[in-house]
C-alpha cells in the first residue's frame, strides 16, 4: 500500500509514491528553502518581524509594485486566489501564536467564506512558513459543488474512504510549494453521515498527519450538518468563520456551544466593509481595515 | 461610587456601539434610509408649491369696556384680571367663529353661502380663514385669508360687520323685548278702543236724541253715554301710553345701536390686499417642516434597523459574546476565480494524472 511520507530535500512536502518532486514541477513559485532556511523564516515570524515581501500594504505608498495575491493552481488551472488584503489580515492570525498540527476551519451557517479562509491559510501557511501543509476538504455538504474542480484531482477523498481509489493520489500537489489539496468527492446522502465515524478516515488523516507539518480541514457549517460536530474532533482545534453582516450573534453562539467539545482557537471575521467615513470608523474597524 | 462610574461607563459605551452600529448601517445602505426623508421632503416641496397664494385682509377696530363690552368684561376687569379689553373680545370672536349660525351670517355677509353646496365645509373654511386677534389693549384686528384678495376683503368686512350686530342685538335686548310687549299691547288697547267707540256708535244709533232739541235725554240715557264716553276714553289713554312706551323702547333701541356703534368703531376698513401672504417665507417654512418630518422617520427607521439587526458586524459584536477574535478579514475584488476555472469533466482524461508516471 502505497503511503506517504517526508522529503525534506526536494521540498517541505511530497508524495513518495512515484518519488517525484511533484510539487516543484508544477510550482512557479521560488525554489524551496533548506532547513535552515525555514528555520529562520519561523524564527522571522515568531520574533514579530514584517512578514515576507509578497506583504504588503507599504508597497502602494512607496511606490514599489503592488502585492499580487496568491494563488493555487492545481494542474495549471486556478482554484484558489487569496487577495493582499485577505494574506494581510490573516498573517497577524498566523502571527500571533504556534498553530497546532492539525486544525478544522468551520462557520455556522453555509456562504460565510470558510473555505476560502481555510485555503487562504493554508497557502499561507505554505508560502510564508515554507511548511508542507495539506488542505483537506471534508466537506460533503456544499451547496454549490465545483465539480470542474474535483475534476482536477486524481482521488477524492470519499473514494478512498470507501476504498474504491488507492491513498496513493490523493494529496494533490498545487504550484504553491508545500502545499496540497484533498478535495471531497460526491458521497450520496444516505452514507454521509457514516463517514465522520469510519476508522478509515481517521487512518487517512493520521497518515496525512504524519506527511504533513500542518493539516487544515474545511468543515461543514455547524448548524448546517451534525458532521461538523464529528469531522471537528479530527482536529486539535477549530477557527469559526463569521462573515459580516450575514451570521446573527445567535448562529455564532450556537455553533459555540455546539463545538464545545472542541478547543476553539478563535473566530475570523470575514468579507468585511465599511462604508462609514474614516473619521466616524471605531478602533476595530481602522485595525481591520487597515485605515 | 466605583459602581456608579461602572455604570455610567457602561451606558456611554453602549450608547457608543449603538451610534457606531447606526452608522455602519445607515452608511451601508444610505439611499434605502434617506429615501423616507427624500420622499416626505419632496412631498413637502410639491405641497408648498401646489398650494394656492394667499391673500389676507385685515380691519382694526377700537374696542372699549363700555356698556355692553363692560358687561362682558366687568368681571375680569379686576386687579386679578390680567387679560385687556380686546383680548376678551378677540376670544369672543374666536369662540362666535365656531358656531354655525355667527359663521353663516359671516358667510352671506360675504356673499359666500352657497344653498346647493356642502354647507359643514363651507363654513369649516370659512372657521379657518376668518380670526380675530388684540392689538394692544383697545384694538381687535379683524383677519381674513382667502387665495382671493376680494373674497378675503369681504370676509374680513362682514366679520367686523356681523359682531357688532351679535354686540347690538345682545345689548338691545331688553329695549327689544319692551317694544315687542308694547307692540302686544297696543293690538289688545287698539281693539279696545275700537269696541268701546262701537259700543258708544251702537248705543247712540238705538237711543237717538229727542226730536225737540231744548229736552234733555233721560237721565238713564245721559249715565249710559257718560259711562261709554269713560270707557273710550279710558281705552284710548292706555292705547296712547303704550305708544309712548312702544316709542321709548325704540328710542332706547336706536340709542343703544349708536353707543354701540361708537364704541366699536372700525378705525381701519379692511382692503384687498395686492401682494400674497409671505410667499417665499412660507415655501421654505413649509419644505423645512416635511424636512425635519423625514429626518425624524429616517432616524427612527435607523434605529428600528439598528436594534432588529442581530448580525455580526465587528469584532466587538464576537467579542460580545465570548468569541476570541483573531482576525478580521476585509471584503477583497477578485476572490471570484472566472476563466481559470473552464475545466470541464473531461478535463480530467486530458491532465495526465500524476501518478501516471
Amino acid at each position: 500500500m502505497a503511503r506517504f511520507s517526508r522529503d525534506s530535500k526536494n521540498g517541505p512536502t511530497t508524495l513518495a509514491a512515484n518519488g517525484s518532486p511533484s510539487v516543484d514541477t508544477l510550482a512557479p513559485a521560488p525554489p524551496p528553502p533548506s532547513v535552515a532556511e525555514q528555520n529562520k523564516s519561523r524564527q522571522t515570524k515568531e520574533s514579530g518581524s514584517p512578514p515576507p515581501p509578497a506583504d504588503a500594504a507599504s508597497g502602494r505608498r512607496s511606490g514599489r509594485p503592488r502585492p499580487e495575491a496568491i494563488e493555487i493552481r492545481v494542474r495549471d488551472v486556478l482554484v484558489h486566489r487569496t487577495p493582499p488584503s485577505v494574506a494581510r489580515s490573516l498573517r497577524y492570525l498566523l502571527a500571533g501564536e504556534e498553530l497546532p498540527p492539525r486544525f478544522a476551519v468551520t462557520s455556522s451557517i453555509h456562504g460565510e467564506g470558510s473555505t476560502m479562509i481555510a485555503r487562504s491559510l493554508a497557502s499561507l501557511i505554505a508560502y510564508d512558513w515554507r511548511e508542507s501543509v495539506c488542505w483537506v476538504d471534508l466537506n460533503w455538504w456544499k451547496v454549490n459543488p465545483v465539480r470542474h474542480e474535483t475534476a482536477l484531482f486524481d482521488t477524492t477523498l470519499a473514494e478512498v474512504v470507501e476504498r474504491r481509489a488507492p491513498r496513493v493520489a490523493l494529496a494533490m500537489p498545487t504550484s504553491i510549494p508545500g502545499l496540497s489539496m484533498v478535495t471531497a468527492g460526491d458521497v450520496p446522502l444516505a452514507t454521509r453521515a457514516r463517514l465522520p465515524k469510519t476508522d478509515e478516515l481517521a487512518e487517512i488523516l493520521d497518515e496525512l498527519s504524519r506527511s504533513f507539518d500542518h493539516i487544515v480541514l474545511d468543515l461543514p457549517p455547524v448548524l448546517a450538518s451534525s458532521d461538523a460536530v464529528s469531522l471537528s474532533g479530527f482536529g486539535a482545534g477549530y477557527f469559526l468563520v463569521v462573515r459580516q453582516r450575514t451570521t446573527s450573534s445567535v448562529q455564532v453562539r450556537a455553533a459555540l456551544q455546539t463545538l464545545s467539545a472542541v478547543p476553539c482557537l478563535g473566530t475570523i471575521l470575514n468579507d468585511t466593509r465599511s462604508n462609514v467615513p474614516r473619521w466616524l470608523r471605531t478602533s476595530n474597524e481602522v485595525w481591520a481595515l487597515g485605515t | 461610587m466605583e459602581t456608579a462610574r461602572d455604570a455610567v461607563a457602561s451606558y456611554v459605551s453602549g450608547a457608543q456601539r449603538f451610534f457606531a452600529r447606526s452608522m455602519r448601517i445607515f452608511f451601508g445602505k444610505p439611499i434605502r434610509f434617506l429615501l423616507p426623508l427624500l420622499l416626505i421632503a419632496g412631498y413637502g416641496i410639491y405641497y408648498a408649491a401646489s398650494q394656492p397664494d394667499e391673500y389676507q385682509s385685515s380691519g382694526v377696530l377700537s374696542v372699549s369696556s363700555d356698556t355692553f363690552l363692560g358687561s362682558l368684561t366687568q368681571v375680569r376687569d379686576t386687579q386679578t384680571n390680567f387679560q385687556s379689553v380686546s383680548t376678551t373680545i378677540a376670544t369672543q370672536f374666536n369662540d362666535l367663529m365656531q358656531t354655525d349660525g355667527f359663521a353663516q351670517s359671516v358667510a352671506e355677509g360675504a356673499g359666500l353661502a352657497d344653498p346647493g353646496g356642502d354647507a359643514l365645509t363651507d363654513l369649516d373654511k370659512i372657521r379657518s380663514h376668518v380670526f380675530a386677534a388684540s392689538v394692544g389693549d383697545s384694538l381687535l384686528r379683524v383677519t381674513a385669508t382667502s387665495d382671493d384678495p376680494e373674497v378675503a376683503r369681504l370676509l374680513a368686512k362682514s366679520g367686523i360687520a356681523s359682531f357688532k350686530n351679535f354686540v347690538i342685538s345682545s345689548e338691545v335686548a331688553g329695549s327689544d323685548v319692551a317694544e315687542q310687549f308694547s307692540d302686544d299691547l297696543l293690538t289688545g288697547y287698539k281693539k279696545d278702543v275700537e269696541s268701546a267707540s262701537q259700543a258708544l256708535q251702537d248705543y247712540l244709533e238705538k237711543h237717538p236724541p229727542p226730536p225737540n232739541p231744548n229736552v234733555d235725554r233721560d237721565l238713564p240715557d245721559q249715565f249710559e253715554i257718560t259711562r261709554l264716553n269713560d270707557a273710550l276714553n279710558r281705552a284710548q289713554d292706555r292705547f296712547d301710553k303704550a305708544v309712548d312706551d312702544r316709542e321709548t323702547a325704540r328710542l332706547a333701541t336706536l340709542q343703544s345701536s349708536a353707543d354701540i356703534g361708537q364704541r366699536l368703531r372700525v378705525l381701519d376698513e379692511p382692503k384687498a390686499s395686492i401682494l400674497p401672504l409671505a410667499g417665499l417665507k412660507s415655501l421654505a417654512t413649509t419644505v423645512i417642516l416635511f424636512g425635519i418630518l423625514g429626518l425624524i422617520v429616517s432616524a427612527g427607521a435607523i434605529a428600528l434597523a439598528c436594534v432588529l439587526d442581530r448580525s455580526i458586524h465587528t469584532a466587538t459584536d464576537l467579542e460580545r459574546i465570548g468569541a476570541s477574535v483573531r482576525a478580521v478579514v476585509p471584503h477583497a475584488k477578485g476572490l471570484k476565480i472566472e476563466g481559470s476555472r473552464n475545466t470541464s469533466a473531461s478535463q480530467r482524461q486530458k491532465v495526465p494524472a500524476r501518478s501516471a508516471g
